[in-house]
C-alpha cells in the first residue's frame, strides 16, 4: 500500500436490515482514491451512492471488508475515534445544506472548529476567513433562513473547509440549485481541490458536474465501476 | 459556542421555550402557594395553641381523673330562710378543674430533671363555681310538677363567661321555682418565678403588668383580656377567689390577635394552692425542650416516668383543634396536595414531550453536528443545558406566580376559626354538666335528670377557647427553594430524556435526504 492513497477500500460490503429483509447497499467494493483527486460518483437512485459516502466519511461501519483512510482502518475504530477522525480530516457538504437554523453563517462555520477546542478569537478569525473564501463575509451575521440556497451551500462549504480537512465529501451538493449557482459551487470545489489540494468526492446525478471530475465512478446495485473516457 | 448555541436555540424557538417554562412555572407556583398555605395554616394552629399553652411550651403534662362517687361533697353552706319561705343560697366552690388530676412537687422535679428538658413550670388549674339565688320553699321532688311556664322562669341560668351558652338543656324536673345562678370561672395558679414556660409565656400585656417574683404570696390577679372585657374589669379592680378579694394588676392577651389564654384569670401558684387546699400540688406541667428534635424522645421518657399522665406535644394538641381552621388544614393537606401533584406531573409531561419532540425535529441538525465531529457528550450537554435553562425560566415564572398567588390568597383570605376539642372529652357532644358526684342538693332540690346539657366538654375550657383569626400565609425561603428545585428537576428529567434520545442518533442521519 502506498501512502499516496488517501482511501483504500477492500471487499467493502454494507447490508442494511429493513423490516426483516436484508438490503445489500454495497456488494464488495474495491477502490483506491489518491490524495488530491477530484472524484465524482454517479448512478441510479438506490444504487448505494450515499452509502458509499457514509463509509468514506466514517459515519457508519461497514458490514464486512476494510476501508482505510491514510493508514487508519476505519472499520476497526470505536465511535469516539471515528468522531475524532471526522472532526479532523473530513468535511461534509449535504444536498440540503444542513446548516444549524438558529445559528448565523459565521457561527455555523465555527461549529466545525468546536471539536478542536479552538479559542474564541482564533475560531472567529478562521471562520471569517473561510467565509471570505466563499465570498460571504458580508453575510456573516445572517441566519440560514435569510440566505439563498446557493449562499447557504457556500456557508456549508466554508464550514467543511475551515478545519483544513484531508477530504471533502459532498452528497449531491448542487441537487437543489439552479444551473448558474450550481456552476459557482462546482467552481468553488474545483478551486479548493486545485489550490488547496483537498481531495473532493462528490455524488451527483448531473453529468455536467461529473465531467469536471478527474475520476468518475459509477455505482449501481451496490457495484462500483470506474468510468473511462 | 455552548452559550451562543443555547441562547440562540431558546430565543429562536421562543414559543416552545416559553410554553415549557410557563407549564413548569405555573405548576411550581401552585406548589409554592399550596405549601405556603399549608405552612400558614400550621402557623395559625401554632398561634392558637400558643395562646392556650404559651409560646415556649413544647410539651404539656396533665393527668385525667374520672370523678369518683365518693368525691368531694358539694357543700352549699348555710342557707337563709327568706321571708317568703324561700331558701337563698350564695356559695362558692373552688376545686381543681374538672377531670384534672394533680402532681406533687416530686413529679414536677422529675419532669424538670428529665434529659432534654430545659424548663418545666407547674400550674394549678382551678374551677370556681358560684351558686347564687333562691329556691322556693317547699319545692320538693314530690310536689306537683310545675307548669312549663313556671319552670321556664325557674330554670337555673348558667353564667359562663365567654363560653358556650347552649346550656341548660334539661329543665329541672321537680325543681320548684326560684331564681338560681351558677357562675363558673377558670382560675390558674402560676408560679411568678417561671413565667417563660406556661400559659403566660408569650402573652401581650394589654394593661398593667404581668406577675413578678415578688408577687408569689400576694393576693393579686392577672386577667385574660376577654374575661376582663366580659366582666368589665380593669386594672385596679378586684376579683374574688373563694370570697377573698384579689387585686387586678394586669390584663393579658395572647400575642395572636383574637385568641384567648387558657384560663379566665391567673393568681400566684402559692395562693391558688392555699385557697384550694392543694398545697404543693399542680395540675399542669408545661415543658420546654432544648431542641425540637428531642420532643419525641422527651415525650416518651415522660410517659415512662409518669405512666398515668397525659403527655402531649404541640403536634398532638394540634390534632385536637377543630373548626374551619382544621378544615382548611385538611383541605390544603389533601385536595390541594393532590391537585399540585397532578399539575406538576402534567407540567413534567409537557416538558418531556416538548424536549423529546424538539430532538425529533432536530434529528438532521444534531446528526450533522455529530457528522462534523461533535462528541455525543457535547450534544447531551447542549440539550440538557437548554432544558435546564428553560426550567430556570420556569422557576422564575413560578416564583412570580407563587408570590402573586400568595398575595391573592392573603387578599381574599378567609377568617378561620378554631376551637380546641379537649383531649379530655367524655362521651362527646351532649355529655354536658352532670352534677358532680357528691353533689348534695338543698332540701327540695332534685338535680335535673339529664344534667344541664352543655356541649362538648361542658363548661369552661373547650367552648371558651373558640378562636378566630385571619389566615395569613407568608413567603418563606425554603418554599421558594423547593419550588425552584422542583422546576429544575423537571428540566433535568426532560433534558435527560431528550439528550438520551439525541445520544442515540447516528451521524448518518445527516445524509438522509428527507427534510
Ligand atoms: N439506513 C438504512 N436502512 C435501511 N436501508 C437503507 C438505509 N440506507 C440506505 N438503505 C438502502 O440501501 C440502498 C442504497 O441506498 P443509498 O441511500 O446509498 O442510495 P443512493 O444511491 O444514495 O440513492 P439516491 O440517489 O436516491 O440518494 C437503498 O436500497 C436503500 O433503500
Ligand atoms: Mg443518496
Amino acid at each position: 500500500m502506498t501512502t499516496s492513497h488517501l482511501y483504500s477500500l477492500k471487499d467493502l460490503t454494507k447490508t442494511y436490515k429493513q423490516k426483516g429483509k436484508l438490503v445489500a447497499a454495497l456488494k464488495g467494493v474495491n477502490l483506491e482514491i489518491a490524495r488530491g483527486e477530484f472524484v465524482s460518483i454517479q448512478g441510479p437512485t438506490g444504487g448505494g451512492k450515499s452509502t458509499l459516502l457514509q463509509m468514506l466519511g466514517g459515519l457508519d461501519q461497514p458490514t464486512s471488508g476494510s476501508i482505510t483512510l491514510v493508514d487508519q482502518p476505519l472499520e476497526t475504530l470505536s465511535e469516539a475515534k471515528l468522531t475524532e477522525v471526522r472532526a479532523k480530516n473530513i468535511g461534509f457538504i449535504f444536498q440540503n445544506y444542513n446548516l444549524i437554523p438558529t445559528l448565523t453563517a459565521l457561527e455555523n462555520v465555527q461549529t466545525a472548529l468546536v471539536p478542536s477546542g479552538e479559542g474564541k478569537a482564533e475560531s472567529h478569525a478562521r471562520a471569517l476567513a473561510a467565509l471570505e473564501l466563499v465570498s460571504l463575509s458580508d453575510r456573516a451575521d445572517h441566519l440560514p433562513a435569510e440566505l439563498s440556497g446557493g449562499q447557504q451551500q457556500r456557508v456549508a462549504i466554508a464550514r467543511a473547509l475551515v478545519k483544513n480537512p484531508e477530504v471533502i465529501l459532498a452528497d449531491e451538493p448542487t441537487g437543489n440549485l439552479d444551473e448558474e449557482t450550481r456552476d459557482q459551487i462546482i467552481e468553488l470545489l474545483v478551486a479548493l481541490n486545485k489550490e488547496k489540494g483537498i481531495t473532493v468526492i462528490l455524488v451527483t446525478h448531473d453529468s455536467s458536474v461529473a465531467n469536471k471530475a478527474g475520476k468518475r465512478l459509477h455505482i449501481a446495485k451496490g457495484n462500483v465501476e470506474t468510468v473511462t473516457r | 459556542m455552548f452559550f451562543t448555541y443555547l441562547r440562540r436555540e431558546l430565543r429562536q424557538r421562543l414559543r416552545q421555550t416559553l410554553l415549557v417554562a410557563f407549564a413548569l412555572g405555573t405548576s411550581i407556583g401552585l406548589v409554592i402557594v399550596v405549601s405556603a398555605a399549608s405552612a400558614g395554616i400550621s402557623d395559625a394552629q401554632k398561634t392558637v395553641l400558643s395562646g392556650l399553652y404559651g409560646i415556649g411550651t413544647d410539651i404539656t403534662v396533665t393527668k385525667t381523673v374520672l370523678p369518683t362517687q365518693n368525691g368531694q361533697r358539694f357543700d352549699f353552706g348555710p342557707m337563709g330562710q327568706g321571708a317568703t319561705g324561700s331558701t337563698s343560697i350564695n356559695t362558692t366552690r373552688l376545686e381543681v378543674a374538672r377531670f384534672a388530676g394533680t402532681f406533687d412537687q416530686a413529679a414536677l422535679s422529675q419532669v424538670t430533671g428529665t434529659k432534654g428538658v430545659t424548663k418545666g413550670a407547674g400550674t394549678l388549674k382551678l374551677s370556681q363555681v358560684l351558686f347564687k339565688g333562691t329556691i322556693a320553699a317547699g319545692s320538693t321532688s314530690t310536689t306537683t310538677a310545675p307548669t312549663p311556664s313556671a319552670t321556664g322562669s325557674a330554670r337555673p341560668s348558667i353564667n359562663n363567661p365567654g363560653g358556650d351558652t347552649s346550656g341548660a338543656g334539661d329543665r329541672g324536673r321537680g325543681f320548684g321555682g326560684g331564681n338560681f345562678n351558677i357562675d363558673m370561672t377558670s382560675i390558674e395558679g402560676v408560679d411568678p418565678a417561671s413565667l417563660t414556660t406556661g400559659p403566660l409565656s408569650g402573652v401581650t400585656v394589654k394593661s398593667g403588668r404581668n406577675f413578678q417574683s415578688t408577687d408569689a404570696n400576694s393576693a393579686v390577679a392577672v386577667l385574660d383580656s376577654t374575661y376582663a372585657k366580659t366582666n368589665t374589669l380593669a386594672v385596679g379592680g378586684k376579683v374574688k377567689v373563694k370570697g377573698v378579694d384579689y387585686a387586678v394588676i394586669g390584663i393579658v392577651a395572647p400575642s395572636s390577635a383574637s385568641a384567648e389564654t387558657s384560663s379566665n384569670f391567673y393568681i400566684p401558684l402559692a395562693k391558688a394552692q392555699e385557697a384550694s387546699g392543694k398545697a404543693g400540688l399542680v395540675t399542669n406541667i408545661y415543658v420546654s425542650a432544648d431542641s425540637s428534635s428531642n420532643i419525641a424522645s422527651i415525650q416518651s421518657s415522660l410517659k415512662t416516668l409518669l405512666p398515668d399522665a397525659t403527655v402531649s406535644s404541640q403536634a398532638d394538641l394540634a390534632q385536637n383543634l377543630s373548626g374551619s381552621l382544621s378544615s382548611a388544614s385538611s383541605l390544603v393537606n389533601s385536595l390541594s396536595k393532590w391537585l399540585s401533584i397532578i399539575v406538576l406531573l402534567v407540567a413534567f409531561f409537557i416538558a418531556i414531550l416538548f424536549t423529546s419532540s424538539g430532538v425529533t425535529r432536530r434529528t438532521r441538525e444534531l446528526g450533522t453536528l455529530k457528522a462534523i465531529g461533535w462528541k455525543t457528550n457535547r450534544i447531551v450537554r447542549q440539550i440538557l443545558g437548554e432544558s435546564l435553562v428553560t426550567s430556570g425560566i420556569g422557576a422564575f415564572i413560578g416564583m412570580i406566580v407563587g408570590v402573586v398567588g400568595i398575595f391573592i390568597v392573603n387578599a381574599v383570605a378567609p377568617t378561620l376559626s378554631a376551637s380546641l376539642a379537649s383531649p379530655r372529652r367524655f362521651g362527646g357532644g351532649g355529655g354536658g354538666f352532670t352534677p358532680p358526684a357528691g353533689f348534695t342538693p338543698p332540701a327540695g332540690f332534685t338535680p335535673p335528670a339529664g344534667g344541664f346539657g352543655g356541649r362538648g366538654t361542658g363548661f369552661g375550657r373547650a367552648a371558651a377557647n373558640a378562636t378566630t383569626l385571619k389566615l395569613h400565609i407568608g413567603m418563606n425561603f425554603s418554599t421558594l427553594v423547593i419550588g425552584v428545585l422542583i422546576a429544575l428537576a423537571g428540566g433535568l428529567i426532560a433534558g435527560t430524556y431528550g439528550s438520551w434520545r439525541a445520544s442515540k442518533l447516528s451521524p448518518a442521519v445527516a445524509l438522509r435526504s428527507v427534510a
